[in-house]
């Protein structure tokens, strides 16, 4: 794996001619250079894991002013800080951990889901209740996973729901595949995930999918009448972003079409593949990702674009062979020729997020002259976890968990719901086994774990799609599933 | 919103004050979400719906890449060429559409600056207007943006116009050699690699029909390249700047691809083995970031030549028994 400093640092080439994006590319260019300049190849940089904890503890008690324009976000605040310390290996003590808890509670909405803030005031959203679910995961406080209203936020999930598949992020909000996202991660750890609610979704992210592989924000409908054409198409440029929450939200729902047979809307695995590895910038911009063509590179890419290896990896080489090898075992024709190493440089943005990234006064950014911020510091350490750790979905620890199912059955009224909708409790129980069979299929390979400037540097193993520690993931799920 | 419109306040004295928030909030996903609602219960018409692209295209000049505009740019003309007949049906004539995909062109053209025009009336300068200038830098305090063939927003946009919304009218030929001429204007442009790709790729055409075009940007400095398919020297002219270097990597990979094509076309195990070649160099020279990407497409070549041969030997094998 080619390291920053064994290429060459040559500027992306301006062919002569200057636009707006070459000037900026230059710019940016020059500030990493200088900032590489600072560095000597070995050893590499340490990770400032106290410098960055403080920053994490400062800001889950005390904001600073600028946050204020954040107060529709107190949940994601919350889910950064918390997923830091995981990332990081910081323990919080009880009393911390029951704070936590009773802060994410009160941003319940009375009718379902969470919100940016407490009641009145705000309404329930799909990115406040996303991450105030995985906040209540991380913190770790079963008394309180009793807490969350599951049917109410089922009722907020449908009332979302529009008829082209897709989700508006709150009443009268606008519909974008972050939203899908944060919703199908909680049906899927809460159980409340039904053919109804994603009647349709797969075919909306599908036609999100732009030319380029990547995808944008939402598709909206062509009004075509040629069979031959598609009834919607993509509303903007591919954004890694956006394409994180579209290839997750897809993998999510491959087991409910698993589970009743039915195919599911494909996407294209291989062009999505090419341009996620062409958002990697160039050793002269240290070796991070820029979340569009010709943008510039960006820390929080690491995790949005960096992310979405664990999965493609497994989709990628899982369709080239007939026996699924997607579990990355041994007997892979593959192995001998590429042996575990990732698909896109993980060395490279280790050295970007070490190098570039890390704010001196704590904290991590977006490129060198940036301030540190929240969203910025967990979305890079997230991203170097997954460029440290090899992490993929097996088939085999799939086919483990569905052996070990233990007959469960769905909350009261989802079950009452089901069956008036002339689902069998069997096709019922199928479906709740595949999708929770799925969610901890994840396996981490813990030889090929590979990190830059050794293992002082090593933060905890996030899990893909989800985003937070694979510990966490499970007592969580299993909790909702009824599982051991 | 559900205030205003119980109000049934003045939507258009709304919008204005919309104009005013936008222009500070312009990466902000409500601002353009409350327009958005705003002039759906306006039902509006042409010329308003012309007065609010015009809005659209000047809040881009400053920010050019903004993924809040161009998306709500997208919504407008999905929406109102879709509206079903007992809403009003299609509000755009076949004139705003040339009329969009000419300002699209201005926007990708990398020697254009759009500026201010003075109004006849009044010393105002219009906001609604963009123009040609004549110079380059007499006027530069009125230029207000500056086309920009990497600007991957407008290539998005472009693709929307040509091919993905309803209606389009596409000629193939036309928009190979629009990316082509962009290619070889700024040979480096990945955006202009990318869209050619896409049009091959959507219509389903060879990637060799654009291979003569594309075989002067994979010239490489040492003779490493090999490769079946017959290469001419490059035209003396081409590439058109004297400042690239040469390979271009998508060049390569562009190459490598059409031997992939073409051994997928014949069976050929030596033409697998050549394309695993050009990802070899890919991968060890040209574009060592993505070694590992380029060793993975390699492979999967190799794989496939052995299985061909593998299959050409049973075939005889049987054919002898």
């Amino acid at each position: 794996m080619a390291s920053i400093w064994t290429q060459p640092m040559r500027g992306w080439p301006t062919d002569g001619i200057d636009t707006e994006t070459s000037d900026s590319q230059a710019e940016t260019e020059r500030v990493l250079l200088a900032t590489l300049t600072t560095q000597p190849p070995a050893p590499p940089k340490l990770l400032a894991k106290g410098l960055h904890a403080s920053y994490f503890g400062k800001y889950l008690l005390n904001l600073p002013a600028p946050y204020a324009s954040l107060d529709a976000s107190r949940p994601w605040l919350m889910y950064w800080c918390l997923h830091g310390f995981d990332l990081l290996g910081v323990a919080l003590d009880m009393p911390m951990r029951q704070r936590g808890v009773d802060t994410i509670l009160s941003f319940q909405d009375p009718k379902g889901g969470f919100a940016g803030g407490p009641a009145p005031g705000h309404q329930a959203h799909l990115l406040p209740t996303y991450a105030s679910v995985m906040a209540l995961a991380i913190l770790n406080v079963p008394e309180a996973w009793e807490q969350i209203d599951r049917k109410g936020m089922y009722e907020f999930f449908m009332r979302c729901k529009r008829d082209d598949g897709s989700f508006v992020v709150c009443e009268g909000g606008e519909v974008d595949v972050r939203g899908i996202y944060c919703l199908l991660v909680c049906a899927t750890v809460l159980d409340i995930m039904t053919p109804e609610l994603v009647k349709g979704t797969d075919k909306f992210l599908q036609a999100c999918q732009t030319y380029e592989g990547g995808f944008a924000s939402a598709a909206w409908p062509t009004g075509s009448l040629d069979p031959n054409m598609p009834t919607a198409a993509a509303a903007a440029e591919a954004h890694g972003g956006y394409t994180s929450c579209a290839l997750f939200s897809h993998f999510l729902l491959r087991p409910v079409c698993t589970a009743s047979s039915t195919e599911i809307a494909d996407i294209d695995t291989h062009a999505l593949l090419r341009w996620a590895v062409m958002q990697q910038a160039s050793a002269m911009e240290g070796g991070g990702f820029r979340g569009r063509t010709n943008k510039l590179v960006d820390g929080c890419y690491g995790w949005w674009v960096g992310g979405l290896f664990a999965v493609l990896e497994g989709l990628v080489r899982g369709e080239d062979k007939s026996g699924n090898k997607a579990d990355g075992s041994a007997d892979g024709e593959w192995e001998d020729e590429i042996g575990r190493d990732m698909l896109f440089n993980r060395v490279a943005l280790q050295e970007y997020i070490l190098i570039a990234a890390q704010s001196s006064k704590g904290g991590l950014c977006d490129k060198p002259g940036k301030n540190a911020d929240l969203y910025h510091s967990t979305n890079n350490l997230s991203g170097l976890s997954s460029a440290q750790h090899f992490v993929s979905h097996s088939a085999k620890q799939v086919s483990l968990n569905r052996e070990s199912w233990q007959a469960s059955e769905p909350p009261r009224w989802l079950a009452d719901k089901l069956e008036a909708s002339g689902e069998s409790t069997a096709d019922t129980e199928r479906r709740r086994k595949e999708v929770w069979a799925n969610a901890l299929g994840w396996v981490e390979d813990a030889d090929a774990i590979d990190i830059v400037g050794g293992e002082e540097n090593r933060v905890n193993t996030t899990n893909p799609v989800f985003n937070i520690l694979i510990l966490r993931l499970k007592p969580f799920v299993n909790y909702f599933y009824g599982q051991k | 919103m559900s205030t205003l419109l119980a109000l049934q306040k003045d939507l258009q004295q709304e919008l204005q004050l919309m104009n005013e928030f936008a222009e500070e909030n312009l990466k902000s996903y409500q601002v353009w979400h409350h327009r958005l609602t705003l002039i759906t219960h306006m039902e509006p018409q042409l010329s308003e719906l012309t007065k609010e692209i015009d809005f659209i295209h000047d809040s881009l000049m400053p920010d050019p890449k903004n993924y809040h505009t161009w998306a709500y740019l997208n919504w407008l003309y999905s929406t109102f060429s879709n509206l079903p007949e007992e809403r009003g049906g299609d509000r755009f004539s076949s004139q705003s559409w040339m009329a969009e995909l000419a300002w699209c062109e201005r926007m990708l053209d990398s020697n254009y600056r759009f500026s201010r025009s003075r109004s006849t009336e009044g010393h105002e300068w219009l906001s609604d207007k963009v123009e040609l200038l004549s110079g380059d830098d007499k006027v530069d305090e009125h230029v207000i943006g500056r086309g920009d063939g990497r600007n991957n927003s407008a290539w998005s946009w472009r693709w929307y116009l040509v091919v993905s919304r309803k209606g389009a009218k596409l000629d193939a030929k036309t928009e190979l050699e629009y990316a082509l001429s962009q290619i070889r204007a700024i040979p480096h442009n990945a955006s202009a690699w990318n869209y050619l790709r896409g049009i091959h790729k959507h219509f389903k055409l060879p990637l060799s029909q654009s291979l003569p075009a594309i075989l002067p940007f994979s010239t490489t400095p040492a003779p490493s390249v090999t490769s079946s398919i017959p290469r001419k020297p490059p035209p003396v002219n081409t590439p058109a700047n004297p400042d690239t270097p040469l390979p271009v990597p998508f060049a390569i990979e562009w190459l490598a691809d059409c031997n992939a094509e073409q051994a997928a076309a014949k069976s050929s195990s030596d033409a697998y083995a050549d394309a695993a070649g050009l990802y070899h160099e890919l991968a060890e020279r040209w574009d060592v970031m993505r070694k590992t990407y380029w060793r993975f497409r390699q492979t999967e070549m190799l794989r496939r030549a052995s299985d061909l041969k593998r299959a050409e030997s049973v075939a005889a094998a049987a054919q002898e028994a």
